[in-house]
């Protein structure tokens, strides 16, 4: 925007000039000599007060339109700051080129302030802009001061008065104030300061929003990278339940979170049926990285054992692990056994793990731990229990997560319920049973969210020892 | 939880009442980790208002049990209560430490 032209001022007089010199004509006038801005001489027979009253609402006239000039120029300039104001609030540092975006900001605060240069600073000179270096003389005393520091959050005037300093209110990225300096023009006014604190305003916000923008990009990578790396977790039990002739066999998770410290892992070996069901203290992703070592260790001691050492099995997987989780302190429950469906033989240790229920003839059995849970003790050792199975008789593992799920009024399940729960549908398949047992638990959360991870796990014998036999 | 500490001249009792989870233990490792160190080892657990333990909670404990024989000393259970003592049963860690009545003092070490 620029000045209104005077050209209109001018047209405007002559029409008021043209008015009083038929007035002064009128009151005897002979020839009028004019001059804008000026008074006039007129000659002939006129009355010296007329001749004064003209010039003199003339004069008044001119007062008048040189205020309607200043109030043009001053709504112009007015104009011109809030424009320069949009500008430095539309800057945009979280997509513009960090540099490019700061140059943007100190330039808008510039054309602002009518300023010849604006800096930041923290301990020394960030970055300026109108084209002085950190090094030019306007700016070395003007950084000196600024670098002092100060409690007061107002700009403050230094030296002759040519130069602000303005401390920022956001100090995070550490740039500590902005510095505001006329080389040639007047010393800054109160209506300057006020100017200056809306510069700062202005990029005390776009440096928040940056922040808070920079904020959210890391939050969202971190989210990402933990669905990602809680994923990779849940993984292992990407596999399908395995199958081996004369069992059933039934596996569910769910983790509380996006991964869990619950687990589950089987190996079939020769004609032997390998399992494992553990739960790692804690909950979400740590929990479930430890889970993964706690499968992998697993998997080996599946495949280095005999088919009726469990507990050689899970003396090796505790010896394995325990270094690890006595680092991280975490302990692991475990239950770990094999079922051999031919002879109906099922060899089973437990290290501090529950539930472990057998079901015997529609009896249930708890079959308790013979040892604390791997991680406790550096040398773990464990007893191996024997049962022999007959149809339809089951074996179920769990995970506190079942027993312990609370209803709305913070009543837990128990274990004594999920033995009952165990118990029924003698005759229908692991799978029809595991579903009971869990849509039981989902019915008593009664949309109360899981507070743990739920794990089940059941082995149904489908052949009869005399089938066997035959 | 609360979380309440006694201490006289060679012997430190934390008592704990309520809930024991996953998101009780910052504030439970604040109090013992300033308690368990040469010269106090051993600190008693009193856990007779304890109505709940989840897994967490007892990792927490095996730490701290960790912490201290580190140190010449050990964690005492006092007075456990009956969620705790099935838990401890189920898990087989009543063997990791002491479990001591207050009126009738009996011991189980591992």
């Amino acid at each position: 925007m620029t000045p209104a032209s005077t050209e209109t001022h001018l047209i405007e007089s002559d029409l008021a000039d043209a008015a009083l010199e038929r007035l002064l004509v009128a009151a005897g006038a002979g020839e009028i000599h004019r001059s804008p801005g000026s008074d006039w001489t007129v000659s002939g027979d006129t009355a010296p007060d007329a001749i004064d009253a003209a010039n003199a609402i003339r004069r008044a006239i001119h007062g008048i339109y040189s205020a309607q000039d200043d109030v043009t120029e001053a709504l112009i300039t007015s104009q011109d700051h809030l424009s320069a104001l949009r500008a430095l609030t539309q800057v945009n540092l979280s997509t513009l080129g960090r540099s490019e975006a700061i140059d943007d900001l100190l330039e808008q605060a510039r054309a602002l302030t009518a300023s010849d240069l604006v800096a930041m600073v923290d301990d020394r000179l960030v970055h300026t802009t109108g084209g002085r270096s950190a090094d030019s003389p306007e700016l070395t005393a003007v950084i000196r001061e600024a670098t002092k520091g100060t409690d007061d959050p107002e700009p403050r005037l230094v030296g002759q008065g040519n130069a602000v300093i303005a401390p920022l209110s956001d100090q995070s990225g550490g740039i500590r104030a902005l510095a505001f300096v006329r080389t040639n023009g007047p010393v800054y006014s109160t209506g300057d300061l006020r100017l200056v604190r809306a510069a700062v305003a202005a990029t005390d916000m776009q440096f928040t929003l940056t922040r808070l923008h920079l904020q959210e990009i890391k939050r969202a990578t971190f989210e990402r990278e933990h669905q990602v790396a809680s994923s990779l977790a849940q993984a292992v039990f990407s596999q399908p339940a395995p199958t081996l002739s004369g069992v059933e066999v039934f596996s569910h998770t769910t983790p509380a979170s996006l991964a869990g410290g619950d687990f589950f892992a089987f190996a079939v070996v020769g004609d032997v049926l390998w399992f494992t069901v553990g739960d790692v203290a804690g909950k979400g992703l740590p929990a479930a990285m430890v889970m993964t070592r706690a499968v992998s260790a697993a998997r080996v001691a599946f495949l280095t054992h005999d088919a009726d050492d469990p507990a050689g099995a899970m003396r090796a997987m505790g010896i394995e692990l325990y270094d690890y989780l006595d680092d991280v302190g975490l302990f692991i429950t475990v239950a770990l056994g094999t079922y051999r469906p031919s002879s109906g033989a099922l060899h089973v240790c437990n290290a501090g793990h529950s539930p472990v229920m057998l079901v015997l003839g529609g009896t249930v059995t708890l079959i308790p731990a013979s040892m604390p849970p791997l991680g406790v003790l550096p040398e773990p050792r464990g007893r191996t229990v024997r049962f022999d199975l007959q149809r339809n008789d089951a074996l179920v593992l769990g995970s506190d997560g079942l027993a312990e799920q609370e209803d709305s009024g913070g009543v837990m399940l128990g274990y004594d319920r999920l033995a009952e729960l165990c118990a029924e549908l003698p005759e229908e398949s692991a799978e029809r049973l595991g579903h009971h047992i869990l849509d039981a638990v989902e019915t008593h959360a009664d949309g109360i969210p899981p507070s743990d991870d739920r794990t089940l796990v059941i082995l149904r014998a489908v052949e009869a020892i005399h089938d066997r036999d035959s | 939880m609360r979380i309440r500490t006694e201490s006289g001249i060679g012997h430190t009792t934390v008592s704990l009442a309520g809930r024991f989870d996953a998101h009780e233990i910052g504030d439970f490792r604040k109090v013992v980790d300033l308690l368990i160190g040469p010269g106090n080892a051993t600190l008693r657990l009193d856990l007779s208002n304890v109505v709940f333990v989840d897994s967490s909670a007892l990792a927490e404990m095996l730490r701290s049990q960790k912490a201290a024989k580190a140190v010449g000393g050990e964690v005492i259970l006092v007075n456990v209560s009956d969620p705790v003592r099935i838990i401890l049963e189920l898990t087989e860690l009543q063997q990791v430490f002491t479990l001591e009545s207050r009126t009738d003092p009996t011991t189980t070490t591992s």
